[in-house]
């Protein structure tokens, strides 16, 4: 039931620009290097790299490298494109259905979410039992790299 | 009962140009909540904080509700996080109501950040035209500037104001920031030199508006006892309150500050204020113009109409004087989005606590002041009365 | 806690996108309205007004100029809160408590159809997740697919528990969806973010609810018998940590803990008469009853298949219909409080539940996005005999 009334349609589009920060800049730079930086805060290990601390405010004691591999800790199947992309970097390589996974790098104290390729998105029930034991996954990383996230493609499992 | 509430301490990062930030929203929100707890000291940690009370408007940041990804608000403990967005007042509304959340016996110990909002935009006015009523006011792209010159028009119309009295108490801001640390614009500007810059929308000059400023500010709240242990200069909360216009302006006068008048009344009565010249020490009124700082004196019955001039040529608001206003350098020297309303809560308690740097100090100041303003078209006014 | 009462509601039957014919301020209005008609009282009566809304969803700036007007405010304090409708309780009851308001008035509306993956994906921080489109679909099938995993249950629990709010709300005159859906129309709905299909995710509804709060001296002037609020907690998620602790529920427990301590609540299921949650995928159900200690870990489909959440069992789980059937992405809180008001007054004559004393309503800014960065909120409603 559609009321009688006059719909109004509009669009707010504003510019904006704003500094990355110090380390996610060091990180993205990383990136364009192939290299997936981390670093050591109070005793704990974290990849991508964390500016502090968000319980004791400490600052980073160590700069570590990696070459991003880890292991898929959960993930999902989404059907549709990506749509409405508030802060576009590259375009996302990937079509529907794709999955988007949660992989801890490294050990890291924190997690980390990107896509994952190279196992058929249309077989969950399967891929729940390979991350259940144990899946391992390594970027892929795109051939031009800007210094944002997508210069990792996507996953792929380590055979 | 409720208790009772005091600043225990006060948190500033450095202010700068918005366009040169470098450091990322969760960077400057560390710098400025530690800034805070090292001001308290004796131990606060940010495990003690209660709750956050974040303050912000998410059309200027370019970011939907940015504190829940800005991870220095306690959230490794999942410390309530609240969100406050009433615009440019956000601050004034967030230290409202985290003092009654205290007062109320809610949270022991709270802290109200007002976020750098600014640090991302590229055109601001292109925003603010955004709060106008979309179907009628909107589309005359009326932005931030044309409400203050509404306002100073008609002021100076009605009262025969003239462009030196602008730059008088324009001055009066500059001088004082060129001497704050934790102001933007330093630069000390003169009457000659303020009546010289270009005018940007009459009647207002380019070294009579606020600049765009990047740096956050934050308070700490703390309930009676815990106040008690942790520091020896407790500002005490005594009331906080807040006042709403219509939201369609087409119909205004833009007559000075009614709604603030009002508001100043019910507050004043409520804490037994009857002379504001001679009962009040300090004050922070919200100067995104200039020239707003008359209409300020004007509705709070610091003088009668059209004689705000009057008290800063007499020196009266002056460093000195019998009621400084502004010795930071207020929102006209440094305007960082919202924590510019939290800014001023935060300069009126440094005053109280005695711990203004840069020879400002105002001597025994034990009642201040704190004013908050904002709004399409300045619907919205905040006020607190805080004493030692 | 001392007691504060709700007195009073206005609410609008929530309908779909472009049904409801009005902007946001005169759904705010109407509701506002209501709830002061409703017990006799005027605009001059109230003392604060509280917003729940988002700028991001009403699409303005400062959109709490607009709307603190329509519910009231004009020269009267006023402040709008972005996080949850129940956060903007925590300040009414603080507004009160503090000797600051005798009557405050609480309202939320949703008018405005909005682009919701382009408002919800720039919720995300904008350097990991934001690029990669990373939505609020996508958040609920990775704690879905983490909750098949650690858990026993199954895709077919996960529909069963959406049929169960589907089955209310079709009942509900104040829902938006009344289809009533079976669990095989849910297994049959395509696949959006595995594990959850279409019918397993909330849609955005459009309406509007209001409540009016009071101290108790007022509270008792006003009506006979008012619904206290006993307990309240609110607690927000880090946005980074290891994965358990994204997945774990940490803020809907702490909220929780909070609530219960405060209105003395040691066994939420033998303590509580029904539950309304705000449950934006059908997931969340079974994770909320072991998040708020009705049952054990990992056996949430164990209780929905016993029974004892469903509309005539021993513990009612959202006998409104949920998320599932009327999902206000601003006022899904205070439209919560209102279905729980509802109960507490024995006003569904159509639901069995006998004389409900005390009920607890939850709500969470996950609407826009769960796994890091969402606060939760905790609320126990109570009427004394």
């Amino acid at each position: 039931m559609k009321a009688d009334t006059i719909e109004k349609e509009w669009s707010l589009d504003f510019d904006f620009s704003s500094s990355m920060g110090e380390t996610c800049t060091e990180f993205m730079e990383g990136l364009k290097e192939k290299k997936f930086l981390g670093n050591k805060i109070g005793g704990r290990t974290f990849f991508p790299m964390k500016p502090f601390c968000n319980q004791t405010f400490e600052l980073p004691t160590e700069r570590l490298e990696s070459d991003g591999s880890g292991i898929v800790e959960a993930f999902t199947v989404y059907n549709k494109r990506p749509e409405g992309v508030a802060y576009p970097d590259s375009e996302i390589s990937l079509s529907p259905p794709f999955i988007i996974a949660v992989i801890r790098i490294n050990d890291s104290d924190q997690c980390f979410l990107h896509f994952l390729s190279g196992i058929d998105p249309n077989k969950p029930a399967q891929l729940l039992e390979k991350v259940e034991a144990g899946l391992r996954v390594r970027p892929v990383w795109a051939e031009e790299r800007h210094g944002n996230i997508l210069d990792i493609k996507y996953y792929e499992p380590i055979e | 009962m409720a208790r009772n509430v005091a600043v225990i301490g006060v948190g500033n990062t450095e202010y700068t140009s918005a366009k040169k930030e470098k450091k990322g929203r969760s960077e400057l929100g560390r710098a400025c909540v530690k800034s805070a707890l090292d001001f308290v000291g004796r131990g606060l940690t940010l495990s003690d904080i209660d709750a956050f009370y974040f303050a912000s408007a998410d059309a200027f940041e370019g970011v939907q509700r940015p504190e829940r990804s800005t991870e220095c608000f306690g959230q490794g403990f999942a410390t309530p996080v609240y969100s406050i967005n009433t615009g440019g007042t956000a601050g004034g509304s967030a230290f409202k109501t985290a003092y009654q959340a205290v007062a109320a016996g809610i949270y022991n110990i709270v802290i109200v950040y007002g976020s750098s909002s600014l640090i991302s935009t590229v055109d601001a006015q292109q925003i603010l035209n955004s709060a106008s009523p979309p179907l009628i006011e909107k589309p005359c792209g009326a932005g931030a500037i044309h409400m203050g010159a509404f306002f100073l028009t008609r002021y100076q119309e009605d009262y025969g104001i003239t462009a030196e009295d602008f730059a008088l108490v324009a001055a009066k801001s500059h001088k004082h920031a060129a001497k704050n640390p934790y102001a933007h614009v330093r630069k000390g500007y003169t009457v000659d030199q303020i009546l010289a810059s270009p005018m940007v929308v009459s009647p207002i000059r380019l070294y009579e508006v606020c600049p765009v400023s990047s740096g956050a500010c934050c308070v700490v709240l703390a309930s009676e006892s815990q106040a008690k242990e942790l520091t020896d200069t407790p500002v005490w909360i005594k009331a906080v309150s807040s006042t709403s216009n219509s939201f369609t302006v087409g119909y205004r006068p833009f007559e000075g500050f009614p709604m603030l008048r009002i508001l100043a009344k019910k507050l004043f009565e409520k804490v037994g204020i009857k002379d504001p010249l001679e009962e009040i020490d300090y004050a922070e009124l919200f100067n995104p113009f200039a020239g707003f700082e008359y209409l300020e004196y004007e509705a709070l019955g610091f003088c009668g109409p059209g004689e705000g001039p009057k008290l800063v040529r007499e020196g009266i608001t002056d460093l000195g004087g019998k009621l400084p206003v502004n010795l930071s350098g207020s929102t006209l020297c440094t305007n960082s989005g919202v924590a510019a309303s939290v800014t001023r809560h935060a300069d009126t308690c440094l005053q109280l606590m005695g711990k203004v740097e840069g020879e400002r100090q105002v001597k025994d100041a034990r009642v201040g002041l704190a004013h908050a303003w904002g709004g399409n078209m300045g619907q919205f006014h905040t006020l607190a009365v805080l004493s030692r | 806690m001392k007691k504060v009462g709700i007195i009073s509601y206005g609410i609008l039957p929530y309908k779909g996108p472009h049904e409801m014919g009005m902007w946001n301020d005169e759904a705010t209005f109407l509701v506002a309205k209501q709830a002061l008609d409703r017990v006799g009282l005027n605009r001059e009566d109230l003392d604060a007004v509280v917003i729940s809304t988002m700028d991001g969803l009403d699409g303005i700036t400062i959109s709490n100029g607009l709307l603190v007007p329509a519910a009231g405010a004009y020269e009267k304090d006023s402040i709008r809160i972005e996080t949850t409708g129940l956060h903007c309780v925590v300040a009414g009851v603080a507004s009160i408590l503090s000797d600051n308001a005798d009557l405050v008035m609480l309202a939320s509306s949703d008018t405005i159809e909005t682009d919701f993956n382009y408002i919800t994906n720039a919720n995300q921080d904008q350097f990991f997740r934001g690029p990669l489109g990373f939505n609020p679909f996508q958040s609920y099938g990775l704690l879905a697919m983490d909750y098949l995993r650690r858990s026993k249950a199954t895709e077919d629990d996960f529909a069963s528990a959406a049929s169960k709010n589907y089955q209310c709300g079709a009942a509900n005159p104040y829902a938006h969806i009344t289809a009533g859906y079976t669990v095989d129309e849910i297994t049959d709905s395509p696949m959006v973010s595995w594990p959850l299909r279409s019918l397993e995710i909330a849609r955005p509804s459009n309406g509007a609810a209001a409540i009016l709060l009071a101290s108790e001296k007022k509270a008792k002037e006003v009506i006979d018998n008012p619904v206290w609020i006993t307990g309240l907690g609110a607690s927000t998620n880090s946005y980074s940590g290891s994965w358990p602790e994204l997945c774990g529920m940490v803020a809907l427990k702490k909220a929780a803990q909070k609530a219960f301590h405060a209105a003395g609540i040691k066994d939420p299921k033998r303590d509580l008469d029904f539950l309304e949650i705000s449950n934006p995928f059908s997931t969340f159900e079974l994770i909320a009853y072991e998040s708020l200690g009705i049952c054990e870990d990992r056996k949430g489909a164990e209780l929905l298949r016993e029974g004892m959440t469903s509309a005539d069992g021993d513990l009612p789980v959202n006998i409104s219909g949920g998320s599932l059937c009327a999902h206000g992405l601003n006022s899904s809180g205070i439209y919560r409080i209102v279905q729980a008001m509802m109960l507490l007054n024995n006003e569904r004559s159509d639901v069995n539940m006998k004389h409900p004393k005390r009920g607890l309503v939850h709500d969470s800014d996950m609407t826009i996005g769960a796994v890091g960065g969402d606060s939760h909120a905790i609320l126990i409603m109570e009427r004394e005999s």
